[in-house]
């Protein structure tokens, strides 16, 4: 090789290329993991924005910062935007896309192409639900669920489905590219259970959204035909069944659930080992529950439905089954837990987001036991308590691991280092504000707070403060990483390849790492997460 | 070209249990008729699976990821009719199997004697 | 390595692959997976026809009979022959055989195009019977029960009609594929790509024969 080319192999995949075209029509996966990033938080913002204005009308009983109309239409464009545009996507096309190839000692993702076009598909179905869904307007909430979906509401729903239904492929195609990827394309060596957790997640992850995506994406044409054309297969009119609709529904959403929250349990895997100093504890048991949870993720989708008029036995099954998953989530919590224990606990700004997820994620992981039940989801079924219990989840789970991966491979993906002191503001700000918000509306939601309402009874009052108070303090939670990451990308530190001296092949490369990760084929010899070895160098 | 007369024989082999499958229809009605062709749809299906598309010299993950496929749709099947062999949504959307009282038009009746609020068409 | 002979690198693999056997597993690795997200599309949509299937048996049965049962066999058969020469196409890229893949390919095709004419027929046929309740055109449907019947037109036409989108996906890439038969550029190439494509193609005709059996044969 010449010495031209042996330099322009080793050169960072960031330092040539600026051109706009070399980044919109790159298929380099950690270009694109940039693109999906930019994309992401965009939507993550405009999301939030939508929840802020939601908190503000919500601090007085009666309804003064907006019109009804408008608080239907806002409530739905935060769902919307957050689960579609924003949980589904969020690590795996960012995080798992810059790392899932290096992990496993590849060039790139197996079909790099599919990978540019799936940006492409996301980029676009969202732009175009967001641009209906501001100027005609849609109040179906993110569920859309038949009849009100089909036959009453009016305005943008098919443009919304339609946009839904075009992101759902971006979804697929990631997920074919990430299965083959760890199928066929891992380094020497690198046996299944010598995988990272994060690729584990990732692989289990795309199951998921390959298996479940495209029933969504028939039920959402069932709805745009009954629409457009009439075709009522949810019309009660013709003996249709509306409830089957939210059965086809939550087959899919259900599962991806578990899209937004198993990459977060990857994530979050990475980070307590590596600040443990510590092997994780149980490695098979966690790779295995993560499986597990894939799985009995499929079978439960009908605790959405205990007050639907579904038959009771229907019920009784899908309770017990839910149960059964959290038997895997449970797993992985007390894993984690034992990982820490005896370790050489580092309390950096990561560390602090992987201990609040694990905090937040076992309240979550809690009160979803009780809507579980089916007595008790009689009583706080469509109230602030399912509120309060999904955000943990979500928000406090996923979007928790989420700034932690960011912040932890932050270095390698941009050859920076952040600033510590403001991280941790930022980590702590994060937990605290969530807490805030969220918790008061486990409380209210218990005494009867029904979700998706603008006004309410004045004894809500001193909770919803409270709640919005605490929104206030999120919102600085995330404004703040985006200002210093922002500044680090020019001024942070410049970052050595292994910053965290951590375990895992994306760690041996440069940072950032040269187009195609590797400048030598890696192989490998042991087991993940040798941190005793790394240590003791 | 090598291994033609495999594909041709599997489609002699189709076309033979189409016939089988709708003359079923045409001369056993009912229930068994029914069961008798979707049986044969299955072996159409595998036809095709094994011999046009490869599945019967294909690697053991492929085959896996095939049944998985099928595995999955079985779930979603499965766990969906679990609710409606368990209720009526001909005339009552929300009957449900061990309702006993009826009211005059056979919607069952909730442990009060009212008839359940979405069944009366409101 | 200063210079790679041009005659290697057609053989070579994508970049992001060590060797073409890996590229090749890859690639038919995710045409499966690919195929499996098909068979849940579908799979959604005949998840709802058993439910009412199994709710209204007799209505569905009777309905079923208003379908055209010959023409719904001879479509069956033809789209069966057609992934059969299309099958045959794909052992004769692989023997390196011009002409013959030409040939299989397009017979392939115009036995696709003569299936869609004869579905779209069908369908003409059902609308001048008024058994098309789309776009709020007029269901006139004599047997009993025309609510629940007109359910099982629009399954009918749903579960048809996405068959058929299908089918026209196919044909476009099936073209495709013509012309870079015509040019023989790259065989090893071609043959990996006749294949994929083979596999959707012949896959399209597993989801018919489900669409035939369950419209066509479930009746009275
Ligand atoms: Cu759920």
């Amino acid at each position: 090789m010449s010495e031209a080319a042996a330099n322009q192999a080793s050169e960072s995949y960031l330092s040539r290329g600026w051109r706009l075209r070399d980044w919109l029509f790159t298929t380099d996966h950690k270009r694109v993991a940039w693109l999906y990033t930019v994309s992401i938080t965009a939507f993550f913002f405009l999301g939030g924005l939508a929840a802020l204005v939601i908190r503000l009308e919500l601090i007085t009983p009666e309804g003064d910062v907006v019109s009804a109309d408008a608080y239907n239409q806002l409530f739905t464009i935060h769902g919307v935007v957050m689960v579609w545009f924003f949980l589904i996507p969020s690590i795996p096309n960012t995080l798992g896309n810059f790392l899932l190839p290096l992990m496993v000692g590849a060039k790139d993702l197996a079909f790099p192409k599919l990978n540019i076009i799936s940006w492409y598909i996301y980029t676009i179905g969202g732009v175009f639900t967001i641009a209906a869904v501001i100027t005609s307007g849609v109040d179906t909430g993110w569920t859309f669920y038949t009849p009100y979906s089909t036959q009453y509401a009016d305005r943008a729903v098919v443009a919304a489905l339609t946009g839904v239904f075009v992101v759902g492929f971006s979804s697929i195609l990631t997920g074919i590219n990430f299965i083959v990827t760890t199928h066929k394309m891992r380094a020497p060596g690198l046996t299944w259970f010598r995988l990272p957790l994060f690729v584990w997640a990732n692989y289990a992850t795309s199951l998921v959204m390959v298996l479940a995506t495209p029933v969504l994406s028939a039920t959402l044409i069932l709805l745009i035909l009954e629409r457009m054309l009439g075709i009522g297969i949810f019309d009660p009119a013709l003996g249709g069944d509306p409830i089957l609709f939210q059965h086809l529904f939550w087959f899919y959403s259900h599962p991806a659930v578990y899209i937004m929250i198993l990459p977060g349990m990857g994530v979050v895997s990475e980070l307590i080992t590596c600040f443990s100093r510590k092997t994780v504890f149980g490695y098979h048991g966690m790779a295995i529950s993560i499986l597990a949870i894939t799985v009995f993720g499929f079978l439960v989708w009908g605790h959405h439905m205990f007050v639907s008029g579904q038959s009771l036995y229907a019920g009784l099954m899908f309770s017990f089954f839910t149960f059964l998953v959290a038997l895997p989530s449970a797993i992985k919590t007390f894993n984690w837990t034992a990982t820490l224990y005896k370790g050489k606990l580092i309390f950096s700004a990561v560390m602090i987001y992987a201990l609040s997820f694990v905090g937040l994620f076992t309240i979550g992981g809690f009160t979803g036991i009780f809507l579980a039940s089916l007595a008790v989801d009689v009583h706080v079924h469509d109230t602030y308590f399912v509120v309060a219990h999904f955000h943990y989840i979500m928000v406090g789970g996923m979007v928790t691991a989420y700034l932690g991966g960011l912040h932890f491979w932050w270095p390698k993906m941009t050859g920076r280092m952040y600033p510590e002191i403001w991280a941790k503001v930022a980590a702590l700000a994060l937990f605290i504000g969530f807490n805030l918000t969220f918790f008061p509306q486990y409380l209210m939601g218990y005494a009867g707070m029904p979700r998706r309402y603008q006004t309410y009874p004045e004894d809500f009052q001193i909770l919803h403060v409270m709640s919005s108070l605490g929104a206030g303090v999120l919102a600085i939670g995330y404004l703040l990483p985006l200002v210093y990451l922002l500044w680090s990308l020019r001024w942070g530190k410049r970052a050595p390849p292994n910053p965290w001296r951590a375990a895992g092949l994306e760690w041996r490369t440069d940072s950032p790492p040269p187009k195609h990760n590797f400048l030598e084929p890696q192989t490998v010899t042991g087991p993940p997460y040798d941190y005793d070895t790394i240590d003791n160098k | 070209m090598r291994d033609v007369k495999a594909p041709v024989l599997a489609w002699g082999a189709y076309l033979i249990v189409l016939g089988g499958s709708v003359a079923a229809t045409k001369l056993v009605s009912g229930l068994m008729g029914h069961l008798f062709s979707l049986l044969c749809a299955s072996i159409m299906a595998s036809l095709i699976l094994s011999f046009f598309m490869g599945l019967r010299v294909a690697n053991n993950l492929l085959r896996v990821f095939a049944l998985a496929g099928v595995m999955w749709l079985a779930i979603m099947l499965t766990l969906t009719m679990v609710d409606y062999v368990m209720r009526d949504i001909g005339e009552c959307p929300n009957a449900q199997a061990d309702d006993v009282a009826r009211n005059a038009q056979g919607c069952p009746l909730d442990s009060a004697g009212n008839v359940r609020a979405s069944d009366t068409g409101a | 390595m200063t210079t790679t002979p041009s005659t290697t690198s057609k053989a070579a693999p994508d970049e992001q692959f060590d060797d073409l056997t890996q590229q090749r597993q890859a690639d038919l690795m995710g045409m499966w997976i690919f195929l499996a997200t098909e068979l849940m599309l579908f799979g959604g949509i005949f998840t709802a026809f058993t439910v009412y299937r199994f709710a209204y048996p007799e209505v569905f049965a009777e309905a079923a009979t208003h379908l055209d049962l010959k023409l719904g066999t001879f479509n069956t058969a033809l789209l069966v022959t057609s992934s059969l020469f299309m099958a045959l196409a794909e052992r004769a890229v692989n023997a390196g055989q011009r002409r013959k893949t030409l040939a299989f390919l397009f017979v392939t095709i115009g036995i696709g195009v003569v299936f869609l004419g004869i579905k779209g027929y069908e369908w003409h046929h059902e609308y001048t019977e008024k058994l098309m309740p789309i776009l709020g055109l007029a269901f006139e449907y004599p047997g009993a029960h025309p609510d629940r019947a007109e359910m099982f037109f629009n399954f009918y036409y749903v579960l048809t009609g996405l068959h058929a989108v299908h089918m026209s996906l196919g044909l476009v890439t099936l073209s495709v594929m013509v012309v870079f038969t015509w040019r023989w550029r790259d065989p090893s190439r071609l043959g990996r790509q006749i294949q994929i494509n083979g596999l959707y193609w012949a896959f399209v005709d597993v989801v018919w024969v489900f669409i035939f059996t369950t419209q066509y044969l479930l009746r009275a």
